[in-house]
C-alpha cells in the first residue's frame, strides 16, 4: 500500500509535471526553434585579450565574466559555471570541436594555436547548443584571425616573473624559499594568403615551473626537473575557397617536452584527484579536422564536421608511482542542413562519435559509440523571435532528449526581453572523467590500494533551468542587463572521499564513493552594466549572485566550492591607437570544499578566504603597428591569492609580451 | 599604485598642449647614493652608483628609460657582496618652467638585478644573479643651465617586492641635455 501510496506521489510530483509542459512545448512547438545558447553570452575580441596583456590561452577565463576559475599550479585552470558540471563546457575552434581532455581537465594550454591567433571568443554560460553539440555547462567558441593577403610572418616573446623571491635574503636569517620565473614562452607563425587558397602554421613553447612550496611538499620525493611543464603546440589550417563553398583543413598537436638527461617522460604535471596530488607525465593531444559548407542556393546550404583526435598520457617519470597510462582516440562526423531565410533559420543533421579508451589498466579496449540527431528552429518576427532547438542523443545505452525554448522581445534599439526554459541531459559517460573510465573496467585506482564505491547504474544528470533576460539601454552610452535563472539539477553525481574517526594523514589513500541521485535548485542572479565614457574610455561592471535554495547536505557542499558572490570592474583606456591602459578588479567570495578530506597540513583549512585582485596593463605599439609589446601586472595590491585549499598562493605577478608582426 | 593607474587614466589626454609625443630626446647621466637606512643596511652598505637614461614626451609627460648602477658591499663579509643593476620605466609629470626651474614627478617600475660576487663564496650557479621587480615613485627639481643642457637633482623611492620587500631611497644629481629626435626614431616609436 505505502509503494503504491508513493508511485501516485510521484506521478503528480511538480517535477514530472514540468517535464511532460517541458515535453509537450518541445514537441508541439517544433516548428518554432534555439540555435546557440541563451545564457549569458560573452564575446571576447582580440583587441581585448591583447590589451589585456595575457600571454598565454588558459589565462583567457579570467576574462569570462560568468564563470568561476581556479588553479592549483597557475597554469592548468579548471571553469566552469557549476560544480556538477565544471570544465565539461564546450569548446570549438573555428567550429570544430576540440577535446583537449584529461580526465576531467579541460585544458586550455594545449590549445594548438598560440593566443595572438585568437580573432575572438563567444562564451555562453549555462545550458548551451551550438552545430548540434548541447551542453549544460556552457560552450566557449574560439575564432582564429582571418589570414590576411600575401605572406606574412609573426613571433612573440613573453615571460612571467612572480614576486616573492627571497632575492639577497637567501643569504641572511631571512631566507625563504624561492619563486622560479615562469617562462620564457615563445610562439611563432607564418602564413601565406591568395584568393583561393589560405595556409597558416605555426608552433609555441610555454614553460611552467611548479615548485610553490604546497606543491614542492607535496611532491617533495620528485626530482625537481618533473616539478614543472614544458609544452610545445603546433598546428596547420588551410582554407580554400576554390571549391563549392568553404573547407577548412586543422591539423593541431601539444605534447610536453621530456625533461633533460632523462629518456623517461614527464614533464606535464596533472593534479590527479584521487590522490589529491601531482602526477608527472607525458602528454600529447592530436587533432584532425576537416570541416566546410556547401551552397545548395541562397537560402540553403549543407555543412559537414570531420575529425578525428586523440589525447593520451604516459607513464611518469619515476618509479615511486604506480603507472599511469591512457589513451582516447575519437573519431566523429557530422552532416547538416542550414537554412536562413527573413523570417525562419534553422538546422537539422545528425552526427556519429566513436570514442576508443586504451590502457594497460583496461583488461579490453573500450569502445563508445555516440549518435545525435539535432534540430534547430529560430523564427523572427516583427520585435519578436522565437527558438526551439532539440537533441536527441545515445550514449553507452543511455537515450537523451535535450532541448531549449526560448522567447525574446525587442521594443527598441537595446531594449529586450528575453525568457527561456530549457533542459539538459548529461550522460555519466560523457563527462570523461576518472570514475566512469573505472566503472568501465580502469584498474588504475584499484592498483593504488584506493577503493572506490559507485552505484551500478548511474542516471544521466539533468539540467532544468528557466532564465529571463532584461536589457536596458539607459542612454546612448550606458547599457544594463539583468538575467535571473533558476536551476533544477536532478540525478546528479559527486565524488566523496569518506573515512571513519580522525581525518587520515595526507597522501593516505582514502575510499572514494560516488554519491549520486543528488537533486536541488539554485538561484542564480547576474547584473551588468557596460558603460562607453568616450570614444577611447569603456567600463563595464558586473555582478554573479549563485545562491543553493535546497538542503541537500551534498548539494550545499558542492556549491560552496564556488563563491556566492562575484563583482567585476574593468576599465579600457586607448588614448591613441597603439597606446593603451587596461585595469581589471575582481573581487570573489570565499568558498568552502568541505568535501576534500585530505588536507596538506593539520594547519590547513577547507575555506579559501575571498579574493582580491586588481590586474593592470598597458600596452604601446612601434613601427606603425608591427612591434607589440605590453605589460600586465597581475594582482598588482599583491594579496596573497589562493584558489584552492590544495593549491598554491600567487603573489603580484609581471607579464611582459613582445610581439612582431611583419 | 591603483591610484596611480587612475591618475594615469585621467590624465593622459593627447590634448594636452605639451610638445607632441617622441618629438625630442632628452639623454641624461647622474651620480646616485642610497641614504636611507633599514633592515637591508644591516647587512649590506650602499657605495656611490652611477646612471643614465633616455627620456622622450608621451602622450602626456614624459617617459624614461633608465639603467641605474650601484654596488653594494656585505657589512660583515659573511654575505657577499653584490653589484645592483636596475632597468626601470618611468613616467613623469613635469611643471611648466619658472625662472629656468622646473619639477617633475612620475612612477617607475622596472628589474632590480644583483651580481653577487663569488669571491669565498660556493654559490650555486642559480643563484648568482637574481632579477626581483620593484616599483616605485620620483620627484625631481630641474634647472635649465644653458639653452638644452639642464641641471637635475632628484630623489626616487623603490620597493623591490622580495618576500621580506626591500625599501630603497636614491639621492641623484646630474646633467642632461636635450636633442630633437631623429626622424627614423619617431617614425619607429609611433
Amino acid at each position: 500500500m505505502a509503494k503504491i501510496q508513493l508511485k501516485k506521489h510521484q506521478l503528480f510530483s511538480p517535477r514530472k509535471l514540468l517535464r511532460s509542459l517541458l515535453a509537450v512545448l518541445i514537441f508541439i512547438s517544433i516548428w518554432i526553434f534555439p540555435g546557440e545558447s541563451f545564457g549569458q553570452r560573452q564575446v571576447i575580441k582580440e583587441d581585448d585579450i591583447a590589451h589585456a596583456g595575457i600571454t598565454r590561452p588558459g589565462d583567457l577565463v579570467a576574462l569570462i565574466e560568468g564563470w568561476h576559475h581556479y588553479s592549483l599550479d597557475g597554469y592548468r585552470w579548471y571553469a566552469g559555471d557549476d560544480p556538477f558540471s565544471s570544465n565539461q563546457w564546450l569548446l570549438f575552434l573555428d567550429d570544430q570541436l576540440l577535446a583537449l581532455d584529461f580526465f576531467n581537465l579541460r585544458h586550455l594550454n594545449a590549445l594548438p594555436v598560440s593566443i595572438e591567433q585568437i580573432d575572438s571568443l563567444v562564451i555562453t554560460t549555462g545550458p548551451s547548443a551550438w552545430q548540434g553539440e548541447y551542453s549544460d555547462a556552457g560552450i566557449m567558441r574560439i575564432y582564429t584571425r582571418p589570414i590576411p593577403d600575401g605572406i606574412s610572418a609573426f613571433a612573440r616573446y613573453s615571460s612571467i616573473n612572480e614576486t616573492g623571491d627571497p632575492g639577497p635574503y637567501q643569504y641572511t636569517r631571512f631566507r625563504s624559499d624561492n619563486v622560479d620565473e615562469i617562462g620564457p614562452d615563445y610562439a611563432v607563425a607564418l602564413s601565406y594568403g591568395s584568393e583561393k587558397l589560405r595556409v597558416r602554421s605555426g608552433a609555441g613553447h610555454h614553460f611552467h615551473p611548479a615548485t610553490d612550496p604546497v606543491i614542492s611538499e607535496r611532491r617533495n620525493n620528485y626530482p625537481q626537473r618533473f616539478q614543472r611543464v614544458q609544452m610545445y603546440p603546433l598546428f596547420f589550417q588551410a582554407t580554400t575557397d576554390a571549391l563549392p563553398g568553404r573547407h577548412q583543413l586543422f591539423l593541431g598537436y601539444a605534447g610536453s617536452i621530456p625533461p633533460e638527461n632523462t629518456e623517461k617522460p614527464g614533464s606535464d604535471l596533472l593534479f590527479f584527484d584521487p590522490l589529491n596530488t601531482e602526477v608527472p607525465f607525458h602528454s600529447g593531444f592530436r587533432h584532425f579536422g576537416l570541416s566546410g559548407n556547401i551552397p545548395l542556393n541562397p537560402h540553403w546550404q549543407i555543412i559537414y564536421r570531420l575529425r578525428q583526435s586523440q589525447t593520451s598520457m604516459e607513464k611518469p617519470a619515476t618509479d615511486i608511482f604506480a603507472d599511469l597510462d591512457w589513451q582516447m582516440d575519437i573519431r566523429s562526423a557530422k552532416v547538416a542542413m542550414v537554412f536562413n531565410d527573413i523570417s525562419f533559420s534553422g538546422n537539422f543533421g545528425g552526427s556519429i562519435t566513436e570514442n576508443q579508451a586504451e590502457s594497460r589498466w583496461l583488461s579490453n579496449n573500450v569502445n563508445i559509440t555516440k549518435s545525435k540527431f539535432f534540430g534547430r528552429l529560430q523564427r523572427r518576427n516583427g520585435r519578436d523571435q522565437q527558438e526551439l532547438s532539440v537533441n536527441f542523443s545515445r550514449i553507452d545505452g543511455q537515450s537523451l532528449l535535450n532541448g531549449f525554448l526560448s522567447y525574446s522581445r525587442h521594443f527598441s534599439a537595446g531594449n529586450s526581453l528575453k525568457a527561456q526554459i530549457s533542459l539538459a541531459r548529461q550522460a555519466f559517460a560523457a563527462d570523461n572523467n576518472i570514475w566512469y573510465w573505472s566503472q568501465k573496467g580502469y584498474s588504475l585506482l584499484e592498483a593504488l590500494d584506493l577503493p572506490l564505491s559507485f552505484p551500478d547504474d548511474i542516471s544521466a544528470r539533468r539540467d532544468l533551468q528557466f532564465d529571463l533576460q532584461f536589457q536596458k539601454a539607459i542612454n546612448a552610452n550606458i547599457q544594463g542587463e539583468v538575467t535571473t535563472s533558476l536551476q533544477q539539477i536532478s540525478d546528479a553525481w559527486f565524488p566523496r572521499q569518506h573515512f571513519h574517526g580522525d581525518p587520515p594523514a595526507p597522501s593516505t589513500p582514502v575510499p572514494i564513493h560516488i554519491a549520486t541521485d543528488i537533486s536541488g535548485t539554485n538561484f542564480h542572479l547576474q547584473a551588468g552594466l557596460r558603460h562607453q565614457l568616450s570614444k577611447r574610455f569603456r567600463q563595464r561592471l558586473y555582478y554573479r549572485f549563485r545562491q543553493p535554495l535546497s538542503d541537500g547536505e551534498i548539494f550545499r557542499d558542492a556549491w560552496e566550492t564556488f563563491p556566492i558572490h562575484k563583482l567585476l570592474l574593468k576599465l579600457d583606456y586607448t588614448p591613441v591607437e597603439g597606446f593603451g591602459l587596461w585595469g581589471q578588479f575582481t573581487w570573489t567570495s570565499e568558498t568552502n570544499w568541505p568535501l576534500l578530506l585530505q588536507l596538506p597540513s593539520e594547519n590547513a583549512t577547507t575555506t579559501v578566504e575571498s579574493n582580491f585582485q586588481l590586474d593592470l596593463a598597458a600596452h604601446k605599439n612601434f613601427w606603425q603597428q608591427r612591434l607589440r609589446t605590453s605589460l600586465l601586472v597581475k594582482n598588482a595590491l599583491n594579496q596573497t591569492i589562493r584558489y584552492h585549499p590544495l593549491g598554491a598562493t600567487f603573489d603580484l605577478s609581471i607579464i611582459f609580451k613582445l610581439a612582431i608582426q611583419l | 599604485m591603483f591610484a596611480a593607474f587612475i591618475g594615469l587614466l585621467v590624465l593622459s589626454s593627447p590634448t594636452s598642449g605639451q610638445s607632441a609625443p617622441f618629438d625630442s630626446l632628452t639623454i641624461g647621466i647622474n651620480a646616485i647614493t642610497n641614504p636611507n637606512r633599514n633592515v637591508f643596511h644591516d647587512f649590506w652598505t650602499p657605495e656611490t652608483g652611477a646612471e643614465g637614461y633616455a627620456e622622450m614626451p608621451f602622450y602626456l609627460g614624459d617617459i624614461r628609460i633608465g639603467l641605474q648602477y650601484l654596488p653594494y658591499e656585505s657589512v660583515s663579509g659573511i654575505e657577499p657582496d653584490f653589484n645592483s643593476l636596475f632597468g626601470y620605466l618611468q613616467w613623469d609629470a613635469r611643471t611648466r618652467s619658472f625662472k629656468n626651474l622646473s619639477a617633475n614627478g612620475g612612477v617607475r617600475i622596472g628589474l632590480f638585478q644583483m651580481r653577487f660576487a663569488e669571491n669565498n663564496f660556493d654559490l650555486s650557479e642559480g643563484l648568482i644573479v637574481e632579477r626581483e621587480f620593484a616599483i616605485g615613485a620620483s620627484l625631481g627639481l630641474n634647472y635649465n643651465l644653458y639653452k638644452q643642457w639642464r641641471l637635475n637633482i632628484a630623489g626616487s623611492y623603490v620597493s623591490i617586492l622580495t618576500d621580506k620587500k626591500i625599501e630603497l631611497l636614491f639621492l641623484s644629481f646630474g646633467i642632461s641635455r636635450t636633442f630633437p629626435a631623429p626622424q627614423w626614431l619617431k617614425n619607429f616609436l609611433k
